[in-house]
């Protein structure tokens, strides 16, 4: 037992210092948006996947390039564009000449092959595209042909969109949308961020993240967040939370039955209780409290409750909705 | 081999948190025994002060009343305590509450049974943080108005049950001021339309009755309330006393009036008292002598001024004994004779303060009825026990 303490013990300072050295490595080179960067970290911990909506030159692409940079780990980058094909992808079986002579088929992967993939403007891609990434982003596999081609942990997509451009687009349906663990909202830069932003990018010397630590530390990590407790009072917050957020379930408060059409899936209830556990570890606990639960649900719910005609008439944001929420089933 | 050993560990582990859980658990059911019990004393006391002031109706004595209602209270606490009162879990959700521990202790009971390496950092995590304080900081003894309001009632209960105060006039006894006989709040009704409020009141109420009986012992009409209260009294005393001795000659009433206890029937063994039965005689006395509570009110007042024989007649009246004198088929009984007393003291004797306050000290007189009995004896001191 003692061994296996210690053990843990070990791993839970190692995940901590994993954590701080990303946020300072990423911090390096991304300036500000500190919520983000622990919300896009969590993310990649608890392998999830991100949307991180911004407009444009707000240093979405930036970031997710930079995380891949401090860790050691594949990277791929899909520009999303309406003639982007679910081939290019997955990949797809290409007829090759051997050395022999012989031709045959031979399955060249695609950019979803990586640990860190990031989907540039993916409401740009087309919805059979969009679809693409639906198998890779749940199953954690592509199947091709009849074969199925396991992708290499870890795993995260990370998607980015812009809000304000919308002509030429297609909207992600709500399917697609729920896969995603967290969504993000990179917000405008203050005056002292944006003059330390100018000054990182417009001098001489470019600074980037330097690479540490390499998958096999970060499977163990996510091994390691899987195994942290959850005490009852967060679990029973984060079931009341998911079930208030249904306007036809019996108790749901007034702002949900009023503007939401559609309310959390389990899988909202899964990022919550993941990323609190991350959250716990970096807070040196070994199981899950209510505060945790708290921290993570804006990310995790915003992008999941669909607002009805008078939610959207009204201007009413899915962010006030989940706190409005969140304060009623906390009974505060 | 490994796994034997991390299962004790654990088991240890787990064990020492709930030895130690169990202690807060101890020290919340402690508290919430005293916020209960302040709560039921409260309520006990104010129960015991109202009981008391209607205590006669149920002849429990006074202190009787309050050690009953504060020990039910006392047993409301415990079975609130033990019942409503803190499990494990609410002990731990409130320590982390108090303590923001961030749901340490709520985590660790849940998961203190779990024997992997995670549960039992979970569990030591709260071990830890349960050692660095004590259950006296968690759950503070700490003053509140139940404490208060408990106290405050319990001591105006006290008081209450220490000091004869005297009673209000709605909380008297119907045999006091209202008049308990038939004849005495019927008369008082008929006259005053309204209940009697003091001893001297109750007997002006009787009197309008009397001018009916015509007896000679009975007061007259206009007759000041002072000289009158002692006849309606001893009238009753006399006439139960008349109908055992009916053929005895009648005497003076100022005799009979000093004789106010009700000893012997036997006319051989108290011959001072032959004259009251005489007085008793009349029509007037005889329709007090049909009223127990009137005629027990009377036996008692001069017993309890005389002699201990006295009062024992006084308490048969209170359970309705014989010695009541009250109408049995139609007869009015008799006092019994005591065997100890063959003269009545005089009322020079009887009116002496001492014996007034050590009669009155004791609960052989009901509560209610000390005033009465007060303002008797004084009345007979002021008048040198004549009228």
């Amino acid at each position: 037992m003692t061994g296996n303490l210690a053990e843990i013990e070990s791993k839970a300072t190692l995940f901590r210092e994993c954590f701080a050295h990303l946020q300072g490595e990423i911090g390096k080179v991304f300036v500000g948006q500190r919520a983000v960067v622990d919300q896009l970290l969590l993310c990649f911990f608890c392998q999830g996947h991100a949307l991180i909506e911004g407009a444009p030159g707000l240093g979405k692409t930036l970031l997710v390039r930079t995380l891949s940079d401090a860790l050691s780990l594949r990277f791929a980058r899909i520009q999303c564009t309406p003639d982007l094909m679910p081939a290019d992808v997955t990949g797809t079986n290409l007829l090759v000449e051997s050395p022999t002579g012989r031709r045959e088929f031979e399955f060249q992967r695609g950019p979803i092959f990586a640990n860190i993939v990031l989907a540039d403007e993916l409401n740009r891609a087309t919805p059979r595209t969009q679809a693409a990434f639906l198998e890779a982003m749940q199953e954690r596999h592509v199947t091709i042909f009849g074969v199925t081609h396991v992708l290499e942990e870890p795993f995260s997509v990370f998607a980015t969109q812009n809000p304000i451009e919308m002509e030429g687009t297609y909207p992600l349906p709500e399917a697609q949308l729920d896969r995603f663990f967290f969504k993000l909202r990179i917000a405008m830069p203050d005056v002292s961020e944006l003059a330390e932003v100018l000054a990182r990018t417009t001098g001489s010397s470019q600074t980037r993240a330097r690479s540490g630590y390499g998958g096999a530390t970060v499977r163990e990590m996510i091994e390691l967040i899987k195994q942290v407790k959850v005490a009852d009072p967060a679990l029973q917050l984060v079931l009341r939370l998911v079930r208030a957020t249904h306007p036809d379930v019996e108790g749901a408060p007034d702002v949900v039955k009023k503007y939401v059409k559609y309310g959390a899936s389990p899988r909202a209830a899964q990022a919550m209780i993941l990323a609190a556990k991350a959250l716990a570890l970096l807070d040196g606990r070994y199981h899950v409290a209510v505060d945790d639960i708290r921290a993570v649900v804006l990310p995790a719910l915003s992008h999941r409750i669909i607002r009805n005609f008078h939610g959207e008439m009204e201007q009413i944001t899915t962010t006030a909705i989940v706190e409005r929420t969140l304060a009623a089933v906390s009974g505060e | 081999m490994t796994r034997p050993a991390l299962t004790t560990s654990a088991s240890a582990a787990s064990g020492d948190l709930v030895a130690a859980l169990q202690r807060f658990q101890t020290r919340a059911r402690t508290i919430v025994f005293l916020s209960e019990l302040f709560r039921a004393v409260a309520i006990g006391a104010a129960a015991a002060m109202m009981w008391n002031a209607w205590w006669e109706i149920a002849g429990v004595a006074r202190w009787t009343a309050l050690f009953a209602m504060v020990g039910g209270a006392v047993v409301a606490a415990l079975l609130l305590t033990y019942f409503r009162g803190p499990t494990l879990k609410a002990t731990a959700a409130a320590i982390d509450r108090r303590l923001q521990l961030r749901d340490r202790v709520v985590a660790a009971l849940q998961v203190s049974r779990d024997r992997d390496p995670v549960s039992a950092l979970v569990v030591r995590d709260a071990a830890v943080c349960l050692r660095a304080t004590t259950p006296a900081d968690v759950f503070p003894r700490a003053s509140s108005q139940r404490a208060a309001a408990g106290a405050l009632l319990l001591a105006a209960a006290l008081l209450t049950v220490t000091i004869d105060l005297p009673r209000a006039p709605w909380a008297r006894q119907p045999g006091m001021g209202e008049g308990t006989t038939p004849n005495a709040t019927s008369t008082g009704a008929a006259t005053d339309g309204g209940p009697a409020t003091s001893p001297a009141k109750a007997g002006a109420d009787v009197r309008p009755a009397e001018p009916r009986s015509a007896g000679p012992s009975a007061g007259q009409q206009g007759e000041p309330l002072e000289a009158t209260a002692p006849t309606a009294l001893d009238a009753a005393t006399p006439s139960a006393e008349s109908e055992a001795a009916a053929s005895r000659p009648a005497s003076s009433g100022s005799d009979a009036a000093r004789r106010l206890a009700p000893t012997s029937p036997d006319p051989g063994s108290s011959p001072e008292r032959r004259p009251g039965g005489g007085e008793g005689s009349g029509p007037g006395a005889q329709s007090t002598a049909g009223t127990p509570g009137r005629t027990a009110l009377g036996g008692s007042s001069a017993g309890a001024g005389g002699s201990t024989p006295d009062i024992a007649g006084m308490r048969g009246s209170e359970s309705g004994g014989v010695a009541a004198g009250p109408l049995v088929a139609g007869v009015p009984v008799a006092f019994p004779a005591s065997p100890r007393v063959t003269q009545p003291p005089p009322i020079a004797k009887v009116v002496s303060q001492a014996q007034i306050d050590a009669a009155l000290s004791r609960d052989d007189i009901p509560f209610a009825r000390r005033q009465y009995v007060r303002d008797y004896f004084l009345r007979l001191r002021s008048t040198g026990g004549s009228r």
